[in-house]
Parts: structure tokens; C-alpha cells; sequence
């Protein structure tokens, strides 16, 4: 029985060309992906690998659990290898999905925490990656009992064990035979023991549950395999700086994370760049993904918009100068005065600006940054270029793709908003992109106007142990913020703005998580629920995912779909307050 | 002697303790007249002490040779006079000093060398002379300090403390000490040393301590809160990204009065050098600055130095004036040359660069490359161009004297002033009065004369709707506050035209039209229009235009014109040959002078066909298309138009229809959305109501009334509506609230009841067929959508909600049954009652119900008795079947309500009567 355990334990596959691509070459494999840009930068890459070994594959999108369940019922005929790109890492696939024997699942998932059974099962599960020590994976004999004695468990235990654990009912019902042999006394032993170990069992699992959150991004996984494989390239690593950029965006990893992952990706990017130099045809590289990793200025599209409008609804210099008054924008313009930036050059797009002042950008900002206490606006970003065309950078892809994800409306499939996504990453599709970032800017303006109304609304509640901000049905632009996406930049846009409003009393506020509702885009007479995290924690650990769960349980609401990341759910408009009332004596 | 020179110093130690030099030089005059007994001395004893006698000229340059040798107790005494009383040497006695007194006008006896001296020779004269010099030097005066006096003037050296005061000063402030400030700083700059002004402007030493001085102003100036006013002006316009600094001038004044008494004498040269001062500080503030503006220019406001036009003398030229009128003339802004560089023709050298002045062109005589006497040409490059623009100033019309003809000024405005003002408005124009030679004016006149010209420094405009465009965050607060109100649709409508009595469903519609619905533009293909256009038609002496009137004060924007004095292209556009550029020039009329606001036609009916069917276009299209003399255009004419007729003849004749009864034809009639007939009907107590308000009204607004009188007067709320209880909104709130909604509220139409408005609209055309009157067309589906959004956005709602379109539908009835034959009207009425009981108080329904009864009691009774009743009685049950009509039942709060008492109504329960007493 250790022998098995410990084999267990190695569900975690971390020699990712032999255990997992050698396995799927030459086979069918049937790729599920979730609905956001980390997904679909892997599923890019892997689309990339896949065609080169001409293995044949399928792409699905999913949104949420029940998406993928039906999904799978559907499509499961067509193969035994099933890739699942950030989706079903937190879900028992095994139960949820009830797979016949001959399917082998990989999970390349950056949801944590990992369900338990996913962690410790017989093989059919294969998780990508390695386990860190951050995520505090309880061990197997914790959870599942150590030895076989344990085994030998009252049936009412039994009973509650074979809610949580279908694992493991097997081993019990083998036991079972052996169970006739004990005397009484030891059984009460046995039993007491038992109880112990079950609520200590609990007790670990829940600490283990309690918070969700992510770990690295799955697109490096994947540019880690293709470089594995030696089939790496600029465009590959493009695609897996933008996975990263989109965790980086959406403040899903904390900042060591982000860190690490920035200088694996600076180290490949200075080893590709060596190469294609000394490589070879420098005609082609002319042509070329063109990577750089420099200090750039960390403003929302602003290679694409005017510098004003970017700097408006940029939401940290939008909360910093509270550019919704009057006197917000006047204290913007001193400071654009300051920096010697004319403003009718900074009504101009960007494009059309002085080239000097272009050139300069950066170390005119440079300059001023610390007297304004702004020094977050300049970062190092990973900027590209096609060959002469005008340079981007990572996270004016990010919006984009963002914002074509989030275009589904009601006439609209949520499929074919993934493909126009999907499309944006080829190198050729760059009128794609700038679609996308149309689109993208529309919807920065959105969530900008929907926080400013909603600050001068005082839309934004305490209620004790969180905030909470609800936008009513038929708020006119809903359908830019009806997509959990772009709910989430809403509420981090709005939980900062609202901080930084905030005096004295009122900056409690900066320890309290934000519960936003939206109206959904895509179902009428549906909201999604989403939970942010308070600001004064550096991590993005989240419990409202946990806390959603256990609300919907104590008022019995339908959860209609519940997304990847548990912090987001979509209800019926009818049940909001009830299921908000209950949550919030549940956070108390 | 040689005492003296060691006693010397004290007549100058007396000079320093002086302020300044002036007073320094009536002291030493002073001591002129006190030592003029000793005077001689120096005469008789130069032979002697003529070496001395240069010393002490070259230590005392002030004084004169002939005034020195006083004896040590006479300079004493000088002395002390001087620390006593030296200000007062000029004195009223000053002619007392030189009266002779015998006693003491006489050489002293003691001090006065009689003895005789041999000549002496040549040598020994030399031998004295290097004697006298050697002992001058040892002693560190003569010649050594004559290098010394060279260098420094006696300004200087007096001033040398106070300079180190202020230096050490400004470094305290952490500002540097400038490098030019190496050259000395002068303290009595009003002393011009016989220099004109602009002259001893422009001299380097002035020209600092100007600059210097007027920094130190800028930074250091507080006012009496002890803001530093300056600094943050400068941190506005570089907000703004502006250049013009605005300087008040009597601030100038209370702090630096030799700055600005220098300032209108030498305007060009002062303001330059107010103009790098300003540059440089801001450039301290916002170090990145250049970028943005290359120049600053001060603007100096509140010049107290006005002149009209006309007054404009040989005195001012060259003077910086303020004065005002009209613009009536504007060339497009040409590029002017500012900077020159010319480009050589033979060896292509680049010449320059010249700063131009105003009035002649600076050019290159020869080329230092190789000395080629040119001819040059412009390098367009890199020549640095600015902005010039003229335009020409006409006095006022009101300020013109009666029987003058207005005289007119050209003025140049440069850079950012240009397109400050348009032709129309009214302006301030503090500027440089300057002339240019013109030589066809020589040739005119036969002898040299000059042209004259103003140098636009500051221009401000004399229009205070600024104001109203650009709402504060404290204004759209108290907006937002108003519009939560629940009685605010009431209150708008009950502030509207505040000094006119009744009339509220003119009120009502004025307000809606103020407010205006949207204009839409499906697939922008066309406009539909959004404005919407009100006909106010009734009896003279009406006040409607009094409303019309109003609405020119308090709308955003308006043109009044009148039907007589308009034409069809005075109110749509005219091609014009313009005077100063010889082209066809399209001039607007009113209708594009309106565009997005209102345009206001009194007296609507006097207006000939020809020229109304002009304006048809502009009614529906909102445009007008113009095809003259070459010119093919469309211009915008999006506003809303308002107009006042009489009716045929003079009075409405209720007994036929409205377009019976009006002069007007049927396509306009439809472009109206709101009809309001006013009729001026007897009723014994509305015209006593009415008088009193007029009354009342004229002993408040009686200019000479104050403020406590105001107040005593003003509890006189008598109105028969159920207005007359709701709060009035200030004028000038309802100006930006209405700015506000028409510019923020965009109402949209959502989920309204179709069904009702198309019910609504079949019944009214329905109703038209039969009687005949105004024709109802789809265009008034579209004024009711139009009401209804005007109606939401005086909500400041985001929606049209069913209130709304309820409202819409009331005023479209109302104005569609005023329009109807009196006999039609009455069943018009009943069919339409529970539309028209809309947000109607039920007193206020069954009050007008009760008029009706009693007016028609008096005709009856004045018919058969054929005198005018004092009481009128009517039964109660009559009342009673009326109100039923109209769902009312219970009339018990009505008879104690206070429209009905206040009407002099009784109700007789026992006689089941109601009694008016009149």
C-alpha cells in the first residue's frame, strides 16, 4: 500500500516531453480551454506543436463546470486523450465527469488549489507541472488514511466519507471483508480514532479549500514544453508573454510570481534573440517578431489611444488624480504641464504625437514619478514588433484579446467570440488585434464612466465585513461589463478609485474584500457575482469563491454557472439580494 | 586746509543718510545757502588750495567748487540742520534762506586768509603738488579713490546695503542669485537722469532692475489672505496650456507704482520685459514648459486708463490704452514673420536671425559670408512665424453720441489673442497705441500724417454667458440636489417668466421647449429634429412678448428678431460682398445665429409670405441650403423656434378655428408642435388678481427699492393654480440647470406605451377630420416624442418614463383643443377629459368647472336682467354632474380648499348653493 501512495504522489507530471507529449504523439487528443487569455496563449502554442507532429486535434471552448461536463458528454467519442487548458484542475474530473477507464485526462491548469482527487489518483488524471511548496498540498496519508486499519470504518462514517472522497470508497468496500475479525473494544478504539482523524481531515481540507487563487501562468508550461522540444520560436514566446501578461493585468499572481515568471521569459527571450543574430538570415529576421523587454509606461493602450484618454482610464492614474471631478483633471493637467507635455499634443492619438515627444516618453515620466508618488506608472513590459510595423506591447494584446473574449452578447456565441481571440494570435492577424483593441478601448471607457457614476452615485456600500457596488439592470453600457473578465478590471478599477477616495475613517475600507454584481451580457435576467480581495493584501488569495458556495447552500439558490475561478458566479437577478444578504452574514 | 579734507566726509554721510539722491541734492543746496558767507573763501584762497580744492571735487561730485570750504563748526551746524529738518529746505520760507542778514553775510574774519602769498614757481608749485598727493595717498583718498568713484555712481554706493539685504534675501527664498544680477541694481528708478522713458527702459541697468523687480512681484505678492495669488495664476494657465499670464494692473500699482507708472509710458519695452520675467518664473515652476508655450505673454487687465475711441489723441501714441467697442470687421489669421532667417543667393549662407519688429521689416545689408549686398531671400524653414490677425474696433452703438457716426479703430492682435473675438462681440481691448506710416495717406492728405493702429495686448469679452457654459462641480451639485425635488417639474414651470401672471400652459410649454427634446439621426442618413417649435397666438396685451422676451434672458442661446424687421435672408443667410477682401461672403442670419439654441420671431403674423416660407426649411430640416453666387452650401440651423402672432383682426375670435384666425398657412402651422392660444377673457376676480400682481410687481422691481422694502413686498402670492404654493427657482440656477440637461441628459425612449400615443394620435386625427381646424400630421407623433423627452430630461431622467409621455399627451391636447371652434371645444373636452385631468389637481379641475358655471350664470343673467350681478349663485348638483363627468366624486375638499376661498366662493350646504361675491 506505501508503494502505491508514493506512486500517488507523482501524479504531478513534470517531465512534460516524455510523460505527457510522448504519450499523446500520433494519438487523437480532444483539448478543452477555458474562456480566458492564458488559455488561449497555451492552447496557441500547443496548436503550434500539435501541427507540427500532425497529430489531429479538437478544440473546445468552456466557460464554466456545467459547460464543461456537457461538452464532454458530447464530444468524448472522439478521443482518449483529453488535454484541459486553466479548466477542471479544481474539479473532481473523475466524479464529475464520470470517464470510462481508457481516458486519460492532462490537466494543465493555474487555478489553485487542485482538487484533492485530481492530486491523488490511479493515473487517469495527469496534472502538468510541478507541485510548489506554496500550495500546502496536504499529504495523501492526511486525507485518505495511512494504513489499512484506518480503513475499517463505521458505515456512518462511510457514508460521509463517500460524499467527499469517491476516491477511496473502493479500498473501503475491500475492507469491508476483513472487518468481521476485530473484537469490540479495539473497535471503539478504532472508531474514536477515526472520528479524530475525520476531523482533523476536515480541518485540512478546508484549510486547504478555503482560498483560491493562482499559481504561474499555464502558456509558460507550454513554451517550456515547446522548448523542450526545440521547437521554440519568438512567436511562441510572444504567445506565452501574453499569457503571463494577462495574470500580470488582471493582478491574478502576486508579485514574487510574476517576478520569477518575467525573468524565465527575459532569459528566453535574450537566448532567442542570440540565436536568430547569430543564426543566420538576417533578411528574415527584418520580417520578424521582433521581442523587447524594456521599462515602458504602464498606461492602458496607449500606444493606440491619445495619452489623455489613456491616462483617464488608466485606473491607478484614474484613482490617484481622481480624474472624475473637475479638480482631478485640473490636477492632471498641472502635471502633464509639469512633464512639458502640451495638451493638444496629448488629445492627439499617440500615433500622430510629436516624435520627439514619442521618443521621450518614458524619461519625461521618468522624471516626475516620485514628486507625484507614481512610481508604479513605469514598469517593465515586454514590447514587440513586426518587422517595421508599429511597436505593442504585451498588455495592448491582452486588452485585446480581453475584449473580443467579452464581446459575446445575446446574438453573439460565446465560441465564436474564443475564435476571434484565437485569430488574434497569428502574426499575420494583426488587423485582428486592432479590432480588438477598438473594441477594448470602448470598453476601458465603460468601466470608466460606470465607475465614475457609481462613485458619484455613492453606489459603492459598506456593509461591515465587505463592500458591495450592484449595477442595476439596464444600465446602459452593461454589455461591456456583463463578462467576468472585464467585471473583474470594473471592481479592481472601482475598489481602487473607491480607496482612494477614502479619509480617516473611511480607509478601513482598504480591508475589506468588494463584491460586485453586473447584469450578465449573455443570459437576460441573470447577474454574475464577483468577489475581489481587499487591497491591504498583497496576495490575490481569495475566499469569496468559498464563501459564494456556502451562501448559495444556506439560501438554496441555483448557481447557474459556476466559472473556473470560483470567485465568479452567475445567479438569477431574482435570488441577488437574498444571496447577497446571506453572504454578508456569512463574512462576518 | 589740510584739516578739511580729513572734516570733509561729513556733508556726504549726510547725503547717504538720505533715501535718494533728489532729496540728497536739495540737502546739499541746503548747505549752499548756510555756507554761502564762506563761499568766498574759496574764491580768494584758490591760488593756494587748488589741489585741494580738486580733491574735494572729485569726493563730492554734487557739489559745486564754489560751495566746499566751510569751516568745521559751519558743516557742523549743517549738519545737524539736515538730520533735524531736511526735508523741509524746500519749504514754503525757502526764499527766507537767501534774504540778507548783514550779521552774517560777511566773510569770517577767523577763516578768511588775508595774507598775501608770494607767486610761486613753477618747480615749487610741482614740489607742493607731489607733496599734498603723497599725503592723499597715504591717507587712501585721491586718486586711489578716484579709480574707486569711476567704477560705482553715488546711486550705487548708497544703494549697496540694501542690495545685500535683498540678495540675502533671495537666497533665504532658496531662489539662485541670477548672473546678471552682477550688474549693479539701481534703487531710485524713477530717477531717469534725464533719459525719456522708454529711453531709460531700455538701458541695460534699468532694464534689470525692471526684470528683477517685477519677479521679485510676482513671486512675493500675497493678497490680504495671504494667498500668493501669482503663482497660482501661473499654475492655472499652465493647466491650461496657455501663454497669457492676466495681470491686474492695480495690483501692479499698490506694489510697484514705479513699475507701473513706467508701464503705459513705455508699454512695448515694459512688456517685454514683463514678458521674460513671467517666462522665467515659469519656467521655475514647470521646468519642461518651453515645450509647450515658447513665449509667455503678460496681459494687463483693469487698465484704469480707459478712453473711448473717439478720444484717442496724439497724447496716447505710444501709450498703452484700455478702451471698448465692437468688432465689426476680422481678417482670417495670417502668419506674420517674427524671427527672419534669409538665405543668401550667391553663396546660400544663412542669414539671421532678425527679430521683426512691429512697423518695419528688419533686413540683412550685406552677406557676412561673402560680403554680397544680396538680394536675400526668406528662408521659409526656418523662419519662426506667429499668428496675426486685424480686426477693426467700432465704438458702440449705444455709446455713440446722438447724431455721430460710430468711428472705428483697426486693431492687431497676435499670437494666442487671435480668434479671441468674432465680428459681433463686444469687447475691452487694452493695447499699444501705436502709428504706422502709410504712404497713400500722404499722398491723400499732401503732407505727412500717420496711421494709427492699437497693439491688442489683453482682450476681454463683454458677455457673461462664459459663465453659464462652463458649470463648477458646486453647480452641478446643487443641480443634481434640485432634481431630486419632486415638485421640480412645477417649480421650473412656476419660475419661468417670474413677473408674468398666469399662463402656465404657456409656461409649460416654454419649459419644454427649453428643454428640448433629441434630435435623432437614423443611419445618419438625416436629422430629425429634437427642438421643439411653440406658436404663442392671442390678444394684445398678453405679455406674450414679455415670454419671449424672457426666453432671450434665460435660454443658453437666442436670437430675438422681430416679423417687421426681419427679412427671409436676414433670418436664413445672405451672400454679401465683403468690403475688405472683395469676395462673396456668406453672412448668417438668424435662423444659423440660433443654431442650438432659440430662435424668437415677434410678431409673426406681420411678416410677408415670401420671407416666412424661408424659414420652412429650417423649421423641419434644421438646415438651410443657399445656392448664390457661386456659393453651394448647407448650413446648420438646429434650434428651436418660438414665435408670437396676433390673430386676424386683432382679437381671437373663439367661434372659429384657428387657422381661421390666423394669417398663417397650413405647412407652417405644422411645424409647430405647441400651439397656445392666449384669449383675454373678463373675469371680474382673475383681473383683480392680475392687477394687484402688476401692481406689486412694479413697486418690487422699482429700481430705487431696498432690499427690506423688497421683502415687505414680497409675501404676495396670490395665484388661482396650483402653482402658486411651489418655491421659485433663482434665475440663475434655472439658466445652468437648463444648460445642464440640455448638455448632460440624453433621455432615451424605453419601454414606453406605444400603444397609447398611437391611440392618441388616431383619435386626434380623427377629431381634425371632423372640425377642420389644424390639420394633424405624423409630424405631431413626433412632437409628443419630443415632449416627453423634454419632459424626462427636465427630470434629468435617463428615460422616458410614462409620466412623461402622460405629460406630452396633456400639452398636445390642450394646444390641439385651444385650436378648435368654441362650440367644438366643449365635447373636445369630455372626450379627451382623462387625458386632460392628467397631474391636474382635482381642485384645480373642478375650480375651472366652477368658472365655467359661473361665467355662463353672469351671461345669462346679464342677458335676461341686463345688469351686472354682485353675488352669483349656482346649484350645487349643477357642479356636482360635472364633476362626475370627470370621475370626481367628493367635493367636500374642494369647498375648503384655498383656491376655492380665496376666489371669494361660499358654499351654502343648506341651500345646496354655491355663492361668489364679486
Amino acid at each position: 500500500m506505501k508503494g502505491y501512495c508514493e506512486w500517488l504522489t507523482e501524479m504531478y507530471v513534470s517531465d512534460l516531453k516524455r510523460e505527457f507529449y510522448d504519450v499523446i504523439l500520433g494519438k487523437r487528443v480532444l483539448i478543452f480551454v477555458n474562456f480566458d487569455v492564458d488559455a488561449i496563449a497555451s492552447c496557441r502554442i500547443l496548436q503550434y506543436l500539435l501541427l507540427c507532429d500532425s497529430i489531429s486535434y479538437s478544440i473546445i471552448p468552456v466557460q464554466n463546470q456545467n459547460d464543461l461536463i456537457s461538452a464532454y458528454k458530447e464530444s468524448c467519442e472522439q478521443s482518449n486523450h483529453i488535454i484541459l487548458i486553466n479548466c477542471g484542475g479544481t474539479l473532481d474530473i473523475v466524479e464529475h465527469l464520470e470517464p470510462t477507464e481508457e481516458k486519460v485526462f492532462f490537466i494543465a491548469d493555474s487555478h489553485r488549489p487542485y482538487d484533492v482527487c485530481n492530486i491523488y489518483n490511479d493515473g487517469q488524471v495527469c496534472l502538468l507541472g510541478k507541485s510548489s511548496e506554496k500550495e500546502e498540498i496536504p499529504s495523501y496519508e492526511d486525507i485518505f488514511g495511512n494504513d489499512d486499519d484506518n480503513d475499517e470504518s463505521s458505515d456512518h462514517l462511510d457514508g460521509e466519507e463517500s460524499d467527499e472522497e469517491e476516491g477511496d470508497e473502493e479500498e473501503i468496500r475491500e475492507s469491508k471483508s476483513k472487518r468481521q475479525k476485530l473484537d469490540p473494544a479495539e473497535m471503539v478504539m478504532r472508531r474514536r480514532e477515526k472520528r479524530l482523524w475525520h476531523e482533523k481531515r476536515k480541518e485540512i481540507l478546508f484549510n486547504y479549500m478555503q482560498f483560491s487563487f493562482y499559481s504561474s501562468s499555464t502558456a509558460l508550461l507550454m513554451f517550456e514544453l515547446a522548448w523542450k522540444l526545440s521547437r521554440d520560436s519568438n512567436d511562441l514566446l510572444w504567445w506565452a508573454i501574453i499569457g503571463v501578461g494577462e495574470q500580470q493585468l488582471l493582478g491574478k499572481v502576486d508579485s514574487k510570481t510574476s517576478v520569477l515568471d518575467n525573468g524565465k521569459l527575459q532569459s528566453h527571450m535574450i537566448r532567442l534573440a542570440h540565436l536568430s543574430q547569430h543564426g543566420g538570415d538576417s533578411a528574415g529576421t527584418k520580417d520578424a517578431l521582433y521581442i523587447t523587454h524594456e521599462k515602458d509606461l504602464n498606461l492602458s493602450m496607449y500606444r493606440h489611444w491619445s495619452l489623455l484618454e489613456s491616462l483617464k482610464y488608466t485606473p491607478q492614474t484614474a484613482s490617484h488624480f481622481h480624474l472624475w471631478t473637475l479638480k482631478g483633471e485640473k490636477k492632471l493637467n498641472e502635471f502633464l504641464a509639469e512633464l512639458g507635455l502640451p495638451l493638444s499634443q496629448c488629445r492627439q492619438k499617440y500615433n500622430s504625437m510629436d516624435i520627439e515627444l514619442r521618443n521621450d516618453l518614458r524619461s519625461i515620466f521618468q522624471k516626475k514619478v516620485e514628486k507625484y508618488d507614481l512610481e508604479d506608472l513605469i514598469e517593465y513590459s515586454f514590447n514587440s514588433q513586426y518587422g517595421f510595423r508599429p511597436k505593442n506591447s504585451a498588455s495592448d494584446f491582452v486588452f485585446a484579446l480581453l475584449a473580443l473574449l467579452d464581446s459575446a452578447e445575446k446574438d453573439k456565441d460565446p465560441a465564436d467570440a474564443f475564435h476571434d481571440a484565437l485569430e488574434c494570435l497569428s502574426n499575420s492577424k494583426m488587423d485582428a488585434v486592432y479590432r480588438g483593441i477598438e473594441l477594448a478601448k470602448l470598453q476601458q471607457i465603460a468601466i470608466g464612466k460606470e465607475v465614475h457614476a457609481c462613485l458619484d452615485m455613492g453606489h459603492v456600500i459598506n456593509a461591515g465585513p465587505c463592500l458591495y457596488a450592484v449595477i442595476q439592470d439596464g444600465t446602459p453600457d452593461a454589455k461591456y461589463y456583463g463578462h467576468p473578465h472585464s467585471l473583474l478590471m470594473l471592481g479592481q478599477f472601482l475598489l481602487k478609485a473607491h480607496i482612494s477616495r477614502a479619509r480617516g475613517r473611511g480607509l478601513r475600507a482598504r480591508e475589506l474584500p468588494l463584491i460586485i454584481s453586473a447584469p450578465s451580457a449573455i443570459r437576460p435576467s441573470h447577474c454574475l457575482l464577483l468577489g475581489l480581495p481587499p487591497l491591504s493584501l498583497d496576495s490575490p488569495k481569495n475566499l469569496i469563491g468559498k464563501a459564494f458556495e456556502q451562501a448559495a447552500e444556506n439560501t438554496q439558490t441555483e448557481i447557474t454557472s459556476v466559472f473556473f475561478d470560483s470567485s465568479v458566479i452567475e445567479i438569477n437577478s431574482e435570488f441577488r439580494s437574498n444571496f447577497l444578504d446571506s453572504l454578508f452574514s456569512l463574512l462576518e | 586746509m589740510s584739516d578739511y579734507n580729513v572734516t570733509s566726509p561729513p556733508p556726504m554721510s549726510v547725503s547717504s543718510l538720505e533715501p535718494a539722491t533728489p532729496s540728497s541734492r536739495r540737502a546739499g543746496r541746503g548747505v549752499r545757502s548756510q555756507s554761502r558767507a564762506s563761499a568766498t573763501s574759496v574764491e580768494t584762497g584758490i591760488t593756494t588750495g587748488g589741489a585741494a580744492g580738486s580733491v574735494a571735487d572729485d569726493e563730492l561730485p554734487e557739489f559745486d567748487d564754489e560751495q566746499d570750504l566751510g569751516g568745521d563748526d559751519d558743516d557742523n551746524a549743517v549738519l545737524e540742520e539736515d538730520e533735524d529738518e531736511g526735508e523741509e529746505l524746500f519749504g514754503d520760507n525757502m526764499e527766507a534762506d537767501y534774504r540778507a542778514i548783514p550779521a552774517l553775510d560777511r566773510y569770517d574774519g577767523e577763516e578768511l586768509d588775508e595774507s598775501d602769498y608770494d607767486a610761486i614757481s613753477e618747480s615749487g608749485r610741482r614740489e607742493a603738488e607731489r607733496v599734498m598727493r603723497k599725503r592723499d595717498q597715504e591717507m587712501g583718498v585721491g586718486d586711489m579713490r578716484r579709480g574707486l568713484f569711476y567704477d560705482e555712481s553715488d546711486d550705487e554706493d548708497e544703494s549697496r546695503p540694501a542690495r545685500k539685504r535683498r540678495l540675502a534675501e533671495r537666497a533665504a527664498e532658496g531662489m539662485e542669485v541670477e548672473n546678471e544680477q552682477a550688474v549693479e541694481s539701481i534703487e531710485n528708478l524713477e530717477d531717469m537722469q534725464g533719459y525719456s522713458v522708454s529711453e531709460w527702459v531700455s538701458l541695460l541697468a534699468p532694464r534689470t532692475e525692471i526684470l528683477n523687480r517685477f519677479k521679485n512681484f510676482l513671486r512675493t505678492y500675497t493678497d490680504s489672505k495671504g494667498n500668493a495669488i501669482f503663482k497660482e495664476k501661473i499654475r492655472h494657465m499652465c493647466e491650461e496650456n496657455k501663454s497669457s499670464f492676466e495681470l491686474d494692473y492695480n495690483k501692479l500699482a499698490s506694489e510697484e507704482h514705479v513699475l507701473a507708472y513706467f508701464l503705459p509710458e513705455a508699454p512695448l519695452e515694459m512688456l517685454a520685459i514683463f514678458d521674460e520675467a513671467t517666462k522665467d518664473i515659469v519656467l521655475a515652476m514647470f521646468p519642461q514648459y518651453e515645450r509647450i508655450a515658447k513665449e509667455i505673454h503678460v496681459r494687463i487687465t483693469d487698465l484704469p486708463l480707459v478712453e473711448d475711441i473717439r478720444s484717442l489723441r496724439q497724447l496716447h501714441l505710444n501709450q498703452l490704452v484700455r478702451t471698448h467697442g465692437v468688432v465689426t470687421a476680422q481678417t482670417g489669421v495670417l502668419p506674420q514673420l517674427s524671427v527672419v532667417k534669409y538665405d543668401c543667393n550667391k553663396c546660400s549662407y544663412v542669414l539671421g536671425p532678425f527679430a521683426q519688429t512691429q512697423n518695419n521689416e528688419v533686413k540683412p545689408t550685406s552677406c557676412p559670408e561673402c560680403q554680397s549686398t544680396g538680394p536675400f531671400q526668406i528662408n521659409m524653414e526656418q523662419t519662426v512665424y506667429q499668428n496675426y490677425q486685424r480686426v477693426t474696433l467700432q465704438e458702440a452703438p449705444g455709446k455713440v453720441v446722438a447724431g455721430r457716426l460710430p468711428r472705428a479703430k483697426d486693431a492687431i492682435l497676435l499670437g494666442d489673442l487671435c480668434d479671441m473675438c468674432k465680428p459681433g462681440d463686444e469687447i475691452e481691448l487694452t493695447g499699444v497705441y501705436t502709428n504706422n506710416y502709410d504712404g497713400s495717406l500722404n499722398t491723400a492728405q499732401g503732407f505727412p500724417v500717420f496711421a494709427t493702429v492699437l497693439l491688442a495686448n489683453h482682450i476681454a469679452k463683454k458677455d457673461g454667458d462664459a459663465s453659464t457654459r462652463s458649470l463648477t462641480d458646486e453647480d452641478v451639485k446643487a443641480i443634481m440636489a434640485l432634481s431630486k425635488d419632486e415638485r421640480i417639474a412645477e417649480r421650473i414651470v412656476a419660475s419661468i417668466g417670474p413677473s408674468i401672471y398666469g399662463h402656465n400652459d404657456i409656461k409649460r410649454a416654454l419649459a419644454l421647449a427649453l428643454f428640448g427634446g433629441e434630435s435623432k439621426n437614423p443611419g445618419q442618413k438625416h436629422q430629425v429634429r429634437g427642438d421643439i417649435n411653440v406658436l404663442i397666438c392671442g390678444d394684445p396685451g398678453t405679455a406674450k412678448s414679455q415670454f419671449l422676451k424672457y426666453v432671450e434672458k434665460i435660454a443658453p442661446r437666442a436670437v430675438f428678431t422681430t416679423g417687421q424687421g426681419a427679412s427671409a435672408v436676414g433670418l436664413t443667410a445672405y451672400v454679401q460682398r465683403s468690403p475688405v477682401t472683395r469676395e462673396w461672403t456668406l453672412e448668417a442670419g438668424a435662423l444659423v445665429l440660433a443654431d442650438k439654441g432659440f430662435c424668437l420671431i415677434d410678431e409673426f403674423d406681420k411678416m410677408n409670405d415670401q420671407d416666412r416660407t424661408s424659414i420652412h426649411e429650417a423649421m423641419e430640416q434644421q438646415s438651410i441650403s443657399i445656392s448664390k453666387a457661386g456659393i453651394v452650401t448647407s448650413l446648420q440651423a438646429r434650434c428651436s423656434v418660438m414665435a408670437a402672432a396676433n390673430p386676424l383682426g386683432g382679437r381671437y375670435d373663439p367661434s372659429i378655428t384657428f387657422s381661421e384666425n390666423v394669417d398663417l398657412t397650413e405647412p407652417i402651422l405644422s411645424r409647430f408642435d405647441i400651439l397656445c392660444v392666449v384669449r383675454d377673457t373678463v373675469d371680474a376676480v382673475q383681473d383683480e388678481y392680475l392687477a394687484r400682481f402688476v401692481v406689486n410687481s412694479h413697486i418690487r422691481h422699482h429700481p430705487n427699492v431696498t432690499a427690506s422694502e423688497q421683502m415687505e413686498n414680497d409675501p404676495v402670492d396670490i395665484n388661482d393654480t396650483n402653482l402658486s404654493g411651489v418655491e421659485k427657482i433663482p434665475q440663475d440656477l434655472l439658466r445652468k440647470y437648463i444648460t445642464y440637461a440640455r448638455e448632460k441628459i440624453h433621455p432615451k425612449l424605453h419601454q414606453i406605451d406605444q400603444d397609447k400615443i398611437a391611440r392618441m394620435y388616431s383619435d386626434l386625427r380623427r377629431e381634425s377630420m371632423a372640425t377642420g381646424s389644424i390639420p394633424i400630421t405624423v409630424r405631431h407623433i413626433e412632437s409628443m416624442i419630443r415632449m416627453a423627452e423634454a419632459h424626462a430630461k427636465l427630470h434629468l431622467r435617463e428615460h422616458v418614463i410614462d409620466d412623461d409621455v402622460n405629460m406630452a399627451i396633456r400639452v398636445m391636447l390642450e394646444s390641439f383643443i385651444d385650436t378648435q371652434k368654441y362650440s367644438v371645444m366643449r365635447t373636445m373636452r369630455k372626450t379627451f377629459a382623462r387625458y386632460l385631468a392628467y397631474k391636474r389637481d382635482n381642485n384645480e379641475l373642478l375650480f375651472f368647472l366652477l368658472r365655467q358655471l359661473v361665467h355662463e350664470q353672469t351671461v345669462y343673467l346679464r342677458n335676461r336682467f341686463d345688469s351686472e350681478p354682485d353675488t352669483v349663485e349656482i346649484l350645487e348638483s349643477d357642479l356636482i354632474d360635472r364633476a362626475r363627468q370627470i370621475n370626481i366624486l367628493n367635493l367636500k375638499p374642494f369647498y375648503e380648499s384655498e383656491i376655492f376661498q380665496a376666489n371669494r366662493f361660499t358654499h351654502d350646504p343648506k341651500k345646496k348653493m354655491i355663492i361668489q361675491t364679486l
